[in-house]
């Protein structure tokens, strides 16, 4: 057996006695009334919980929404983002026509539009996945913008020396692949914020796990509330895992 | 020989710079030439290549190149001084990038570069990414690239300055054997006096502000053993002088 081998066990068995630690001191929270009673989970319930999620068909309608909400919303920001980083940081005039406007929306957290996703679109799966393209959308555009922003000019060169000079050609085949670093950095961090908007966006009431977590708690039902975060945990840990896939193969050209 | 590339009255003038990098500058290239274009650092000799290349519009002048244009060619091409492979693109997709929008059927660009890769002897490392291969090889990739276009002028700027001494021998000899192969003029800028007297078959110096051809000497020694020749160290004196 290789030294690396004793070395993850190793590792493995310390995780896993983080974890048990970490349940260990959750038990005691709720068992020593260390929080206000009746709101601390039992962690020994939460796999009955999971059970009864399951079995009652609520859990997985639930996720299948929140699916719906996160794919749209991280689809839409993702492409405008990238698509606005890319024209602002190639065509000046555009970038000095937006420099100010980037500058007074960019701080203004993506759940301050649920007013107006209210409004325009009700409660429905349409308001939730604009509440988070609108985060999306600036995590990508950022990332795309500083990315082509930061492209060696020795490459433009290299492209209208060898006759793709004129702008689509020129981005096409220099720009785009060499911010594609940033560019999918910016996107997989996206991946991650869609989540984090996504049960904020839930909670005004479209159905989806967000939907679900507020309507357990209203019943004092914390046991499920943990379920549904732990679904979240789930469900980011594979789309992330899904997505390094995908970028560790569109960026095989770097050197390991 | 007749000239492939005329360029008359070429001035050019850097924004914010006293005087103009090149004023009213002649130059004629003869079809097939190896012409060593040397100077000091700055007088001006990758600016003239740059403009050659149409990379950098001169302030006044006009660049001819005199033949007529072919289907599937371009009739100049460049070799970069870092040689310039895009990380992203294998070797050959890189030499590939030289064919985009020239107009060749898919088995026509394939037949292109794996003639080129057999040339610069780099068939073996086609599906290498420009990182797995040394700095010698990289360059022989831009010359690859270059030559993929069958340009009639090879234009090249310092493109063995980065490069060890022993790889240096290695890659002008290679560049000799290509040239002769290709049958393209090449224009060769280096500050590297005995690698002009080496190489090419004529000399031009650039000294000055503006830049003025200070030497423009035809070099009769044959190419084999020119090194050892008798006329070798004169006229590496005579370059020297002149710049």
């Amino acid at each position: 057996m290789s030294a690396a081998a004793p070395r993850g066990m190793r590792r493995a068995a310390f995780g896993a006695a983080g974890l048990v630690a970490f349940v260990a001191l959750w038990k005691a929270a709720g068992s020593f009334g260390w929080t206000t009673p009746g709101t601390m989970p039992d962690p020994f319930l939460v796999p009955a919980a999971i059970r009864d999620e399951i079995v009652s068909g609520r859990l997985l309608p639930a996720i299948g929404s929140s699916l719906v909400h996160y794919v749209w919303g991280l689809g839409l920001g993702s492409v405008l983002g990238i698509a606005v980083g890319l024209a602002t940081a190639t065509l000046p005039r555009l970038d000095a026509a937006h420099a100010w406007l980037a500058r007074i929306l960019r701080p203004i957290p993506p759940l301050a539009w649920v007013v107006f996703a209210i409004a325009w679109f009700k409660v429905s799966h349409a308001g939730a996945a604009f509440v988070i393209s609108i985060g999306v959308f600036w995590v990508n555009y950022f990332a795309t913008y500083a990315a082509v922003r930061n492209v060696d000019p020795r490459y433009h060169e290299l492209a209208r020396a060898f006759g793709q000079g004129a702008y689509f050609k020129r981005h096409r085949s220099v720009t785009l692949p060499a911010a594609s670093p940033g560019i999918l950095s910016g996107l997989r961090t996206g991946v991650g914020q869609a989540w984090m908007t996504l049960i904020a966006a839930e909670l005004l009431g479209v159905p989806g796990m967000g939907q679900e977590m507020n309507a357990a708690a209203g019943v004092g039902a914390y046991e499920a509330v943990v379920v549904y975060m732990l679904a979240i945990s789930v469900v980011y840990t594979l789309s992330d895992a899904l997505f390094s896939l995908i970028e560790g193969r569109l960026l095989a050209w770097r050197p390991s | 020989m007749a000239p492939v590339l005329t360029a008359r009255g070429l001035s050019l003038r850097f924004p914010g710079a006293e005087r103009p990098t090149l004023q009213d500058f002649d130059l004629d290239i003869e079809a097939g030439g190896f012409v060593a274009l040397v100077g000091g650092s700055g007088v001006g000799k990758s600016t003239l290549l740059r403009a050659i290349a149409g990379l950098l519009p001169p302030d006044a002048g006009t660049i001819d190149l005199t033949s007529p244009e072919r289907p599937g060619q371009r009739r100049r091409a460049i070799v970069f001084q870092d040689g310039r492979l895009l990380p992203w693109r294998t070797l050959r997709r890189n030499v590939e990038y030289g064919l985009e929008g020239l107009s060749l059927s898919a088995s026509e660009r394939r037949e292109r570069v794996d003639e080129v890769l057999r040339l610069t002897r780099m068939e073996h490392l086609a599906d290498r990414y420009p990182h797995q291969l040394s700095g010698g090889q990289v360059q022989r990739g831009g010359i690859a690239r270059a030559l993929v276009v069958r340009p009639d002028v090879l234009l090249m700027d310092e493109p063995f300055s980065a490069v060890d001494a022993l790889t240096r021998g290695a890659l002008q000899d290679e560049l000799l054997r290509i040239w002769s192969a290709s049958g393209a003029a090449i224009l060769f800028v280096t500050h590297d006096i005995a690698e002009a007297a080496l190489l090419s078959e004529r000399v031009i110096v650039l000294s000055g502000q503006p830049a003025r051809i200070g030497l423009d000497r035809r070099v009769a020694l044959p190419l084999e053993g020119r090194r050892e020749d008798p006329g070798f160290a004169p006229l590496v004196t005579d370059i020297q002088e002149a710049l």
